[in-house]
């Protein structure tokens, strides 16, 4: 069983790797890492450099006292704040299509008949789709990783301890996590759906609710606001009736929300004195890592479900 | 020995009755035409015996396993060619053939793969995009995928559809050389008689669902012309039908 789902798995892998849509959403992601992490340092750089004339202006003017360096307060990660958002719009649209792709592909290139007259079980078909799936998004995350972590040493007066490269390590983990679900979502509409492009614009309808639809209810912020997560974790939550109302019935189900405040404490942006540690940070939060483990529970059973149902000899899609 | 054996075996699309209480035996090494024109039932049936379809009555064994509590079984044991194979277009004939070997089980992949592009007399093309493939290519490297793995039974579903006469009569060749070289099993379907006259060892002919004729290809022949018809044999067996009436 394991050697069918490593073999799908790879082969998942060496396809995805061949075709000019997921490379190009790559290529996109990458540049807009570098660009955060360009945007990060740029935002620093402008912000010290601001702070030395207005020392100078003070030391010109005679005073004695200066107030304290605005860069030294900021943690070193806040840097990658922008990648929070990268990864929750560009990532989770990524990661939809890795996904749609990842079945489509065989409906439309209709090899799914000779892959089900081999010895292979749906179960662990659809286990190396997932696998295929996983190992895909850890070779994003990975990459991004790595350029963020290169990048940072071309920061100047940014060093990062091991804690921080830990928890930037934990905030790419979590990441992970949060783009499965959608590509489970995009996997599962392309099972069940007949239409190829309908296939593709359910689970993209899906992510846009559960990202700006459901914390616009739970939160009850300005729809532009929820543009930029860091925004919506960070402002105070609305007090009426109706968003406590909606906060407790339909928070557990905001996938986007258990992402953002998750990265936005690993990333220091959100600051937690008792917890130092990737893994500290996580324990405190962990009702939100569980409920985003629940969600992808619930949609790895859904697609199993699926599968079971699926006809192969009458499938035409369309 | 009974290398197929059908028994009452039917399928309902809805309403649709596709195939009628089938009863059928292919014996080890002969290679069965199944003769029928377009919607007779007989991808139908070809797709019970591979196990992509579960039957609505009726059992069916292939190998000695049934292909509902033993699909696992059946399906180490065949090989398969749809009408229009396809494969991943990305991948070279290499990597597809070496990705469906992986599935089967296969050991020596390279070996293998190179043992049966010998025996296709397809070496050369292994490193080419499946991209780049012409239809009688493409129906090559998919003979070389179903018989990878040296199953027992080979099932052919209209083989020889989109083929250019040259390319039907390499096919052809090459069924026969599967069967005598490597004793396989042939199920073959097929619309064309004079096809199976040139390869086939016995024939079965369904017409909406029902079997209505069952014989080796040698008595076939003292009946029918080896040019003759499906209509010829319908109507052969209505008239004789009417004459047992």
């Amino acid at each position: 069983m394991a050697k069918i789902i490593f073999t799908l798995a790879i082969n998942e892998l060496k396809i995805l790797l061949r075709e000019k849509t997921f490379l190009l959403l790559l290529a996109i992601f990458m540049a807009m890492t570098f660009f955060s992490v360009y945007i990060g340092w740029s935002t620093r750089t402008t912000i010290f450099a601001i702070y030395r004339e207005s020392l100078s202006i003070l030391r010109e003017a005679g005073m004695s006292k200066f107030p304290p360096d605005p860069v030294l307060n900021v943690p070193a990660l806040a840097v990658f704040n922008n990648m929070i958002v990268y990864i929750f719009l560009i990532g989770a649209l990524l990661a939809i299509v890795i996904g749609h792709r990842s079945f489509i592909r065989e409906r439309k290139s209709g090899v799914l008949p000779l892959i089900f007259s081999r010895p292979v079980g749906r179960k662990e078909y659809i286990g190396g789709k997932m696998a295929g799936i996983m190992l895909a998004l850890a070779f994003v995350l990975a990459i991004t990783f790595a350029v963020s972590a290169l990048s940072s040493l071309f920061i100047p007066g940014l060093r990062m301890s091991f804690a921080e490269i830990e928890k930037l390590f934990f905030f790419y983990g979590v990441s992970f996590l949060y783009l499965f679900v959608f590509s489970l979502l995009g996997l599962l509409f392309s099972i069940f759906m007949r239409a190829e492009s309908m296939a593709l614009l359910v689970p993209i309808i899906i992510w846009v609710a559960l990202s700006f639809v459901l914390p616009e209810l739970t939160t009850g912020q300005n729809p532009v606001a929820l543009l930029n997560p860091v925004n919506i974790a960070q402002s105070p939550q609305a007090q009426g009736q109706f968003f406590v109302w909606a906060r407790n019935l339909l928070a557990p189900f905001s996938i986007s929300q258990h992402f953002t405040v998750l990265s936005l404490h690993l990333l220091g942006i959100e600051k937690q004195t008792e917890a130092s540690g990737g893994l500290s940070v996580l324990s405190v939060n962990f009702q939100h890592l569980i409920l985003l483990m629940i969600s992808i529970f619930i949609f790895v059973a859904a697609n199993i479900f699926a599968l079971s149902k699926y006809s192969i000899t009458r499938d035409k899609i369309v | 020995m009974p290398v197929i054996k059908i028994n009452g075996l039917g399928h309902r699309y809805g309403n649709q009755a596709a195939l009628n209480n089938l009863n059928l035996i292919v014996l080890e090494g002969e290679i069965f035409g199944f003769l029928g024109h377009n919607g007779a039932g007989k991808t139908t049936t070809i797709n019970i015996l591979t196990t992509l379809l579960t039957q609505t009555s009726g059992t069916a064994e292939v190998a000695g396993f049934n292909t509902i509590s033993q699909s696992r079984q059946v399906r180490q044991n065949i090989g398969y060619l749809p009408e229009n194979v396809m494969f991943y277009d990305n991948l070279t004939a290499f990597e597809n053939l070496a990705f469906f070997a992986k599935l089967s089980g296969v050991t020596d992949i390279e070996e293998k793969i190179f043992e049966v592009l010998d025996f296709l007399d397809f070496r050369g093309i292994e490193n080419k995009k499946m991209g780049e493939f012409s239809k009688g290519m493409r129906q090559r490297i998919g003979i070389a995928q179903a018989i990878i793995h040296k199953p027992k039974v080979l099932f052919l579903d209209e083989p020889t559809s989109g083929l250019d006469p040259m390319g039907i009569k390499n096919l052809r060749e090459i069924i026969i050389r599967l069967n005598k070289e490597k004793n396989m099993t042939i199920f073959m379907n097929t619309h064309l008689l004079s096809e199976v006259a040139l390869t086939c060892t016995s024939i079965g002919v369904l017409s909406r669902g029902h079997l209505i004729y069952n014989d080796t290809l040698e008595n076939t022949l003292k009946k029918f012309p080896s040019e003759a018809s499906l209509e010829d044999i319908y109507e052969h067996v209505e008239k004789t039908a009417k004459k047992i009436k």
